[in-house]
């Protein structure tokens, strides 16, 4: 821990004091996703001196994030979230251990990750990263604070707290198609809002101050300033195991071949850079690079089939996981690649 | 009267954030296919709470006229 003088203002709350401070030095949190909710989460909860901080997210700045995303700023548009994130917090708080991972939260990679931490963040933008992660908490045993967006309005959650209820108690079964902020649009200060409330939580649980929003959602309506609080229990009906978690979370992807790919319906989608060789041609092909697949999505059809490649199948993998979780169903993995598929034209 | 509150993208299916409906101490999931029927709202896309309080829908309780109802759903966002 660093000199006291940094924390003093906060040293000096009769509920923190040099115990609750140290009670944050020795925390460990792990915030997912870097994007609107985990940049208003992020400078906070280092500021304050939690001592370990882990950040996931796989996504790099986009143009369109800079009116959120306030850790970021035009020259970083290119370069990887966490990286960036990682450097602005060791400069607001260099006594605190921050650990970026540059990945995308997966069914194979969510246990082992959440495993190393205390408590966790869920600053994601898609229903299924938000069951992905409710799944292996509850499987580890780590409580989580949840915030969502819908355009002015937030909810925000403490779930799997001391055995407490859990997302799927709220909603025990996910909703068709929920937007996200790319789809529905949003103001950079109702995330921030939002943000705010998840960080006030992380700071009580640290704590042990005050009273935990487990058991209850509290939404907050941005454009009228109304709050409510609706409180659930706990549905003892609903049991998450290994197998189960397996089942839904650690899907296998589906390839074909460009031959067969061909002579059904459907639309290619090439996730390279534009500039990328070699360039190929086809009818029907759309061009979204992986990176900013996540913001773009929208323009493609969800009543067709769509063949996913790229350079060497790695990135269609992720565009192919991004999609699913974003509930498009008819997906493949081109077996052939760009230079590959250059010569079956 | 009861009141019905909505909020996320319900709001944007009924086009309201709150209305009175005429009650007579109805059973809640009279209420339910009523709005259902009204705004075309499809069958698990909502949670209902009742003064506050999440319920599960399958035990259909009776709802008084100075009862809160709220439909409320995941929201993706963030």
């Amino acid at each position: 821990m660093s000199s006291n003088t940094r924390y003093s203002r906060q040293i000096n709350l009769p509920q923190v004091g040099f115990a609750g401070q140290k009670k944050l030095d020795a925390a460990r949190v792990l915030v997912i996703g870097s994007g609107g909710l985990g940049c208003a989460v992020l400078p906070y909860l280092a500021a304050s001196g939690i001592g370990h901080i882990g950040i996931i997210d796989g996504d790099v700045v986009s143009e369109s994030n800079l009116h959120r995303q306030i850790l970021y700023t035009t020259e970083d548009i290119g370069q990887p979230k966490v990286s960036i994130a990682q450097k602005k917090l060791k400069a607001l708080n260099p006594n605190i251990q921050i650990i970026a991972e540059n990945a995308y939260l997966t069914g194979e990679n969510a246990l082992k990750t959440v495993k190393n931490y205390d408590l966790i963040v869920d600053g994601t933008d898609t229903i299924a990263a938000r069951y992905l992660i409710n799944d292996a908490c509850v499987l580890a045993g780590k409580p989580f604070v949840h915030a969502s967006i819908y355009r002015f309005q937030a909810q925000v959650s403490v779930f799997n707290y001391q055995n407490g209820p859990t997302y799927r108690c709220l909603f025990p079964s996910p909703p068709k198609d929920a937007p996200s902020c790319a789809e529905a649009g949003v103001l950079g200060t109702s995330v921030a809002l939002a943000g705010m409330l998840q960080a006030n939580e992380v700071m009580k649980m640290i704590l042990g101050i005050g009273e935990v929003l487990s058991g209850q959602l509290l939404l907050k309506d941005g454009l009228t300033n109304k709050q409510d609080i609706f409180r659930f229990s706990k549905n003892k009906d609903i049991q998450i195991t290994l197998e189960s978690f397996k089942k839904e979370h650690q899907q296998e992807i589906k390839r074909i071949n460009f031959a067969s790919a061909k002579a059904r319906s459907g639309i290619f989608l090439d996730v390279r850079q534009k500039q990328e060789k070699p360039a190929i041609n086809l009818p029907n092909l759309v061009q979204i690079p992986v990176q900013q697949l996540r913001d773009e999505f929208t323009q493609l059809p969800r009543n067709t089939a769509i063949y996913i490649f790229c350079q060497s199948g790695k990135r269609s993998e992720v565009g192919y996981k991004l999609l699913a979780e974003n509930d498009f169903k008819n997906l493949y993995c081109l077996q052939e690649n760009a230079p590959e598929l250059e010569h079956l034209i | 009267m009861l009141t019905i509150h909505y909020f996320g993208e319900i709001a944007d299916k009924t086009g309201l954030k709150s209305e009175k409906l005429e009650s007579r101490g109805q059973q809640i999931s009279l209420v339910l296919a009523e709005l259902q029927e009204k705004y075309a709202l499809q069958n698990g896309e909502f949670q209902v709470a009742v003064n506050h309080q999440l319920i599960d829908v399958s035990q259909d309780q009776k709802v008084s006229e100075t009862d809160e109802i709220a439909l409320l759903s995941a929201f993706a966002g963030g």
